[in-house]
């Protein structure tokens, strides 16, 4: 980032508290096998439903403990990284994807753009998230999977914000002269398309780290997310409704975390498009 | 107008069997649904016989053309579980879930098209900061969690509102504010975006002028040139209501098209699966149809030809 961008960023309340909040969550995601007070998947069934800051065997467990007796804070910490990593890899690949159809679609138009504009308007006429449901209950529950499957349902808004910026450029004089100047498709897009429509489709990525979390979170609640074996914060929330008249730690903390983390992104993304992108507010 | 409506509904059309497409495509690639359904004594022969009876041996296009034939008549082929025809159980459950996302819709529009507009029109006040950050949390928390606190505040502490189920207005409350929290806190900052655009206007300053009272120049000036974006986000927030049903639903133990989903992916029961899927995008593909005819009412200056 540049310096106008910090000196930017500084005079906006919402983007310092957005990045604090990503900051804090990243840091401690980063950091968790340092922080984790007990690995995440210890058992110890004898230390079952401890209320949080209980003391058992020397071991504070600040958040405290599930039905398994595993340490809700280090469960969390593991949380965010899933919850991070699946955000962002999904919208790298939906994004990258996203935008390649719309320079491509909003360069060539005619039967090419068609055919791919049709097609995001039926991927649209699926609400996401039962779209993601279906396609989850074919493939099975799984890390890959559940990136693959957030990424490549969300590829339609960057393809359409990116192909009407396109659309525009494509007549602008100096790629007029760039083409008349013997300049190739690849060079047109990638050297002059390219830097005019990023800042927007960055704009979109952020909101859809956002939205890509959340849906991770409740299809992880639903059983058809990361699987099992590994805590999120949306399977942790399925586990704790069982519990959750004796033990309302397990309810409150990992939706704390998602509300957190997704919030943070929100307050940056609000920033992002005012100082990038004034035109889409 | 009346081309534009043909062409627009032929285009729904074009949509809506790409999306039968997908759903076949999905149901598809879940695998052969044969073991599913015969009596785990079957010999090779016997199988293959059941195969060729049900016509699990075809071509995938011949299948999809013979789906596609019966979808058009209302055969969504049998529930794979209990062998009841897909159509009836998904229908059957439809009021439910229009129940649940129209009074959301409602609830989310009644709070946030006041609050939009009081923060447009007092901008840069408290109220006006603390509204968008509402609306703010609003859209970043996850609908389900927020519905586990709503259970464990009202239902198990206070036991004021049931928690499970449906019947009366007592019953949607829960369910109705846990789903609409999200388009909410969205609506009411489009809401307040759209307003300011609208109170740019020169003409506003001319009302202001001419002495119409505040509240005129507000509402008959300022929020009919601001409906626009609002009408499109609407049609759109549906779909993420009819979408956002299906946790919610499940949440609350809500018999709607959402939990059936839910229950029949668990149980692989995939024509079910394909059935819901396939309504709720025709919902949904029909809704934004009506919206953008409805743009033509709104707005004299969009012309279609």
């Amino acid at each position: 980032m540049d310096a106008p961008a910090l000196r930017n960023l500084r005079r906006s309340p919402g983007a310092i508290v957005g990045a604090c909040l990503l900051g804090a969550v990243g840091g401690a995601s980063v950091a968790s096998p340092w922080l984790a007070p007990q690995p995440p998947a210890l058992v110890r069934v004898q230390d079952r439903l401890l209320v949080p800051l209980a003391v058992q065997d020397g071991t504070r467990h600040w958040l405290g403990t599930d039905a398994l007796g595993r340490d809700v804070l280090s469960r969390l910490l593991v949380g965010a990284r899933i919850s991070l990593f699946v955000g962002l890899t999904a919208v790298a690949i939906g994004g990258t994807v996203g935008t390649a159809i719309g320079l491509v679609s909003g360069y060539y138009g005619g039967a090419v753009d068609r055919v791919m504009m049709r097609f995001g308007d039926m991927q649209l006429a699926f609400p996401f998230i039962l779209l993601a449901l279906a396609v989850m209950a074919v493939l099975g529950p799984g890390l890959g999977n559940i990136i693959g499957v957030l990424g490549l349902t969300s590829w339609v808004t960057y393809a359409r914000v990116v192909r009407s910026e396109v659309l525009s450029v494509r007549e602008r004089e100096y790629v007029q002269s760039a083409r008349a100047a013997g300049a190739s498709v690849a060079r047109i897009l990638f050297v002059h398309a390219l830097p005019n429509v990023i800042g927007t489709a960055i704009v979109v990525a952020t909101f859809s780290v956002a939205s890509t979390i959340l849906a991770e979170a409740g299809l992880s609640f639903l059983g058809l997310g990361v699987g099992t074996a590994t805590p999120t914060w949306g399977s942790m929330l399925a586990d704790a409704r069982e519990y959750m008249t004796d033990a309302w730690w397990l309810t409150t903390f990992p939706g704390l975390g998602i509300l957190v983390t997704v919030l943070g992104v929100n307050l940056l993304g609000d920033w992002l498009r005012d100082y990038l992108d004034p035109r889409l507010r | 107008m009346a081309p534009f409506v043909v062409r627009r509904f032929l285009d729904s059309l074009t949509v809506l069997v790409g999306v039968s497409f997908i759903a076949f495509a999905i149901l598809f690639l879940s695998g052969d649904p044969t073991y599913l359904m015969i009596p785990e004594n079957y010999t090779r022969a016997q199988i293959t016989d059941f195969r060729h009876q049900m016509g699990f041996d075809r071509p995938w296009y011949v299948q999809y053309g013979d789906f596609l034939g019966h979808a058009v008549r209302g055969d969504f082929g049998v529930s794979l579980r209990n062998r009841i025809p897909a159509l009836p159980l998904v229908l059957e459950r439809m009021p439910a879930t229009l129940e649940l996302a129209l009074a959301a819709m409602a609830l989310s529009l009644a709070v946030a098209l006041p609050l939009g507009v009081v923060a447009a029109t007092r901008r840069g006040t408290l109220i006006d900061a603390a509204s968008m950050v509402g609306g703010l949390v609003g859209q970043s928390t996850p609908g389900f969690w927020l519905g586990l606190l709503l259970i464990l505040f009202f239902g198990v502490d206070l036991r004021w509102l049931p928690v499970s189920g449906r019947g009366g207005i007592a019953h949607l409350v829960l369910p109705g504010v846990t789903l609409a929290t999200y388009s909410m806190g969205r609506t009411a900052r489009v809401v307040r975006a759209s307003m300011l655009d609208a109170l740019g206007h020169d003409f506003i300053r001319t009302a202001h002028a001419k002495g119409l009272s505040g509240a005129a120049v507000v509402y008959r000036h300022a929020l009919r040139n601001a409906l626009m974006p609002i009408v499109t986000l609407i049609g759109l927030d549906f779909g993420v209501l009819l979408g956002g049903a299906v946790i919610t639903e499940t949440v609350f133990g809500w018999p709607g098209i959402g939990r059936l989903v839910v229950n029949a992916i668990y149980e692989k029961d995939f024509p079910i699966v394909e059935t819901a899927v396939i309504l709720i995008a025709t919902v949904f593909v029909f809704l934004n149809l009506c919206v953008d005819i409805a743009y033509g009412y709104l707005d004299p200056r969009v012309r279609y030809d």
